[in-house]
């Protein structure tokens, strides 16, 4: 895209944060550190994406068409040396330190160049999310750690989150429809762990996962009762990849299906006894969900970008496309949805950063106690060994409950549900919308837009299909329907 | 032609299309094979598909275009991109069955071993195909827009403005061997896979007298009649594609679980299946309506061709989103083949211009 008189989104001089939310001016005069990171972020987001992803990704996405086992590490990797992978960690402990706010402009900036390489960057936090929902402090620095290690050394590091099954995909994120579900997995208690059988389906980066965070029923008969959250290593005996799926977009991205045969897992990495996994699923999806609304914006984001691109440059007779009135006034509509959306996303991420997970990172006594610790420390053995006395867990559960109560949980899955459904409706509608306003010489697929049109249609369907989405939304709305009138 | 006739083409088409196209349908569309594609052409003169419009009298079995219309519905339903490849052959028929000359239509008495590609003027300016005369013959110069069948046809039958008579635009037919024709690479398109659409170049490719046809009110007659058929051929392919969507839906729907009961049971998906089985059954109407006017006096109908074409595609739009969103995680898997569905309308869509552009030009032109 050379073209001089194109410089939205990603082709932007200079970052657009308060261009585009202008009320975060406000915010910025009380904390200017907080909108700075921020516009940091965001202006490294585009420039990786622009310099990286943008010449990159057609190509990616035909050589996993070919074959849907490729991954192009080359990218991964430039990615990981600029900590993409790990920017929500702390600086002092070795990540970027970034807020959710900063993290929303990640995402959104990847995604709108290709949202299946951004999950393959920004998906990696599901370790630490999975991770940070009981606060077991052990479990969090043991992950931090590994993550901050494996960054480091340039190595691969992969956490999936296997949660749906053949069976059941819906049926694993809502209380009413789990009491219902016929799982198709189930973990025995056995001396000293448990031993797990069955299969896990559609699972992102399940192919490439190190760890797998699975929750699996310790009774099938009674699923909701005894969901349990295991961390499960994919080194374990009797886990394997069954297959990769051929998907219709977003081919970056693996998709897998898990097989579990008799593997066992012992207590320590029982992150969640049987009776709580569900609260585990919810916690994460109070967060991923709103994310993913996040993605859907940036894909709607880059159908735009790409199709203002095309229509600049296609000349009808003596008239260019985006000459026409028409194609004048769709485009404005989408420019509205777009903005509104991300007002809801920023809106979103900021409220994470005031009270949900990102708080836990901002509490004055760990910024304090970050702050004075030598960095070595921060990262050692000898911490890890404290983290794992009963009484630091136990204080760093009670306190994670107390800041972040089972309320907090459901208010987010609330906010979060709304932002993905908008996102993602909009990710859908947009990229439709300009392929009919390209035409289909603008579908060729060298324009990305055919891409984005591929890639939107998924957004609607994981985290929760949108009409599990819209059930939460209703039932949090009305939470006794029953009595209403 | 009597309903019952229509019926049994209808099931002797599906016999066809699940026999010979549904198995090879998600192959072609991960990689289209030329070979496949003749082979199933070959295979479908059993069934007189290549001389449908083709009057008896010049051989062929001289069915209404409604009839060619309900064959590219069932077509469609196993793989819209198999159908295009008949919808273009169809179009060029139309055009050369309104000709009534003989050498014209001798193409398709010669029962055509390979289909036929039309070359339209092309409406938002793409094609600058051109007749004019050189050395003392007729030559046609310049691209077209971008054309199905491009890389299978045995011949170009175009509507070609007539610089060399200053005319009428003609009807040409031009086999595809002439030296200075050139394909363009084709385009890489996310569906109707199977087809191949490409625009195709022309320098000064001389043509014999014989396969021009003028005279014949082109612009206005011949040009509105084929475009109109062509439209009513796509507002069909996007219906039997949302048949199938739909019927498999339905299928799914009733024994898939979630929530404790078949899916089917929860009202949302009712509403889904409810709206989809809307669009389908109004979008069926439109395009037989248009095949088969019923002379009402009532303002603004029939339709305009354009218009079906763009309900019909963009209703086709809505159902297989939804048929994907009701399959959950498989709809967007390539073997339950509900995505390619989605790829194919969306090229349906675009096919033989913008679904917006068509709504401004029906009442632009009317000023
Ligand atoms: C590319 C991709 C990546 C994914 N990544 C992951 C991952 O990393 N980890 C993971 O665990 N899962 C993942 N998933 C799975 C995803 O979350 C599920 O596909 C999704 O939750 C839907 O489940 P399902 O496919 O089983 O559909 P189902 O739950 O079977 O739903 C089928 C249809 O029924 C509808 N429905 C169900 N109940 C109701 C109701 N009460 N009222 C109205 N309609 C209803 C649904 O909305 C849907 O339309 C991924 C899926 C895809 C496609």
């Amino acid at each position: 895209m050379e073209n001089q008189n194109f410089c939205l989104g990603l082709h932007a001089p200079a970052p657009d944060v308060l261009e585009s939310l202008p009320g975060l001016v406000r915010l910025k005069t009380v904390s200017p550190k907080y909108i700075a990171q921020a516009e940091a972020a965001q202006t490294l987001a585009r420039r990786f994406a622009r310099d990286e992803i943008l010449p990159r990704f057609l190509e990616i996405d035909a050589a996993c068409a070919e074959d849907p086992t490729h991954f192009d590490w080359e990218l991964w990797r430039q990615a990981n040396r600029l900590k993409l992978n790990i920017a929500p960690i702390p600086e002092k402990m070795g990540g970027l330190g970034w807020s959710a706010l900063a993290n929303a402009f990640l995402v959104e900036e990847l995604t709108s160049a290709c949202m299946g390489c951004a999950s393959n960057i920004t998906f990696n936090t599901f370790g630490l999310l999975g991770a940070m929902v009981e606060c077991q402090t052990d479990i969090i620095l043991n992950i931090i750690h590994k993550m901050v290690h494996a960054q480091r050394q340039e190595k691969q590091l992969f956490w999936s989150w296997a949660i749906t099954e053949p069976s059941a995909g819906t049926d694993v994120e809502d209380g009413e429809a789990m009491a219902a579900m016929q799982p198709s997995t189930e973990a025995k208690q056995v001396d000293g762990g448990y031993r797990i059988n069955g299969t896990k389906c559609f699972i992102t980066n399940g192919s490439l996962a190190d760890y797998v965070i699975a929750t699996i029923p310790a009774d099938p008969g009674q699923p909701r009762e005894s969901m349990a959250t295991f961390f499960i290593p994919a080194e374990s005996e009797g886990f394997s990849v069954a297959r990769v799926e051929r998907k219709c977009g977003q081919k970056a991205s693996q998709t897998a299906e898990l097989h579990f045969k008799d593997v066992f897992v012992p207590d320590e990495n029982v992150w969640e006894p049987p009776g709580r996994g569900l609260r585990h699923t919810r916690e994460i999806l109070s967060i991923t969900r709103g994310f993913i609304g996040i993605g859907g914006l940036g894909i709607a984001r880059g159908a735009l970008e790409r199709g203002i691109y095309f229509a600049v440059n296609k000349k009808i007779g003596s008239r260019r496309l985006i000459d026409e009135k028409w194609v004048q006034m769709a485009f404005a509509d989408m420019i509205k949805d777009i903005n509104s959306v991300r007002c809801a996303g920023i809106n979103f991420a900021l409220a994470l950063d005031a009270c949900h997970a990102w708080k836990l990172f901002d509490l004055l006594p760990l910024k304090a106690g970050l702050k004075v610790t030598p960095e070595r420390f921060l990262l050692s053995e000898s911490l890890y060994s404290l983290a794992r006395s009963g009484f630091i867990k136990k204080a760093g559960s009670r306190l994670k409950h107390r800041l972040v109560p089972d309320e907090v949980i459901e208010n987010f899955v609330y906010y979060g549900s709304m932002v993905k459904v908008a996102g993602t409706d909009l990710a859908a509608a947009v990229a439709g919308r300009v392929a009919d306003i390209v035409g289909i010489e603008g579908m060729d697929r060298q324009y990305g837009i055919e891409k984005s049109f591929r890639d939107a249609k998924v957004t609607q369907i994981y985290e929760g299909t949108n009409q599990a989405n819209r059930i939460d939304i209703f039932k949090h709305a009305f939470p006794n329907e029953e009595n209403l009138f | 032609m009597e309903t019952r006739e229509y019926n049994e083409i209808i099931a002797e088409c599906r016999r066809f299309a699940k026999k010979e196209i549904q198995p090879l349908a998600l192959d072609m569309d991960l990689v289209p094979a030329l070979e496949t594609l003749e082979t199933l052409w070959q295979k479908s003169h059993a069934l007189d598909l290549p001389v449908l419009l083709v009057p008896e009298r010049f051989g062929g079995i001289g069915y209404p275009e409604l009839c060619a219309a309900l064959v590219l519905d069932v077509l469609a339903s196993e793989c819209a991109g198999v159908a295009s490849v008949f919808a273009h052959h169809f179009a060029a028929s139309v055009a050369a069955c309104i000709t009534n000359n003989k050498k014209f239509l001798g193409y398709f008495t010669g029962d055509p071993s390979l289909p036929a590609a039309i070359l339209f003027p092309d409406e938002m300016g793409e094609s600058s195909l051109n007749l004019h005369k050189k050395s003392g013959g007729i030559v046609i110069s310049g691209e077209s827009g971008i054309a199905g069948n491009a890389k299978i046809a045995d011949a170009f039958f175009g509507i070609i403005p007539n610089g060399a008579l200053e005319k009428d635009p003609v009807l040409v037919r031009v086999p595809k061997d002439l030296p200075g024709i050139e394909k363009n690479d084709p385009l890489k398109l996310p569906g109707l896979k199977a087809n191949c659409f490409a625009k195709v170049r022309f320098t000064d490719v001389f043509i014999e007298k014989d396969w021009i046809v003028e005279g014949l009110k082109v612009a206005g007659g011949l040009m509105d009649s084929v475009q109109n058929a062509y439209y009513g051929f796509i507002a069909a392919m996007a219906m039997g594609v949302s048949r199938k969507a739909l019927e498999t839906s339905f299928s799914y729907a009733r024994q898939r679980y979630q929530y404790g009961k078949r899916i089917i049971y929860h009202q949302e998906i009712q509403r889904m299946l409810g709206a989809m089985q809307m669009k389908l059954g109004l979008g069926t109407a439109a395009y037989m309506n248009l095949f088969d006017p019923k002379k009402i006096n009532f303002s603004y109908f029939p339709a305009d061709a354009r218009l079906v074409k763009a309900f019909c595609t963009d209703a086709a739009m809505e159902v297989v989103m939804d048929a994907i969103q009701i399959h959950g995680g498989y709809g967007y898997m390539h073997e339950y083949g509900l995505e390619k569905m989605m790829r194919d309308i969306k090229i349906l869509q675009l096919l033989g211009g913008q679904n917006p552009y068509h709504q401004i030009r029906v009442v632009a032109e009317s000023l």
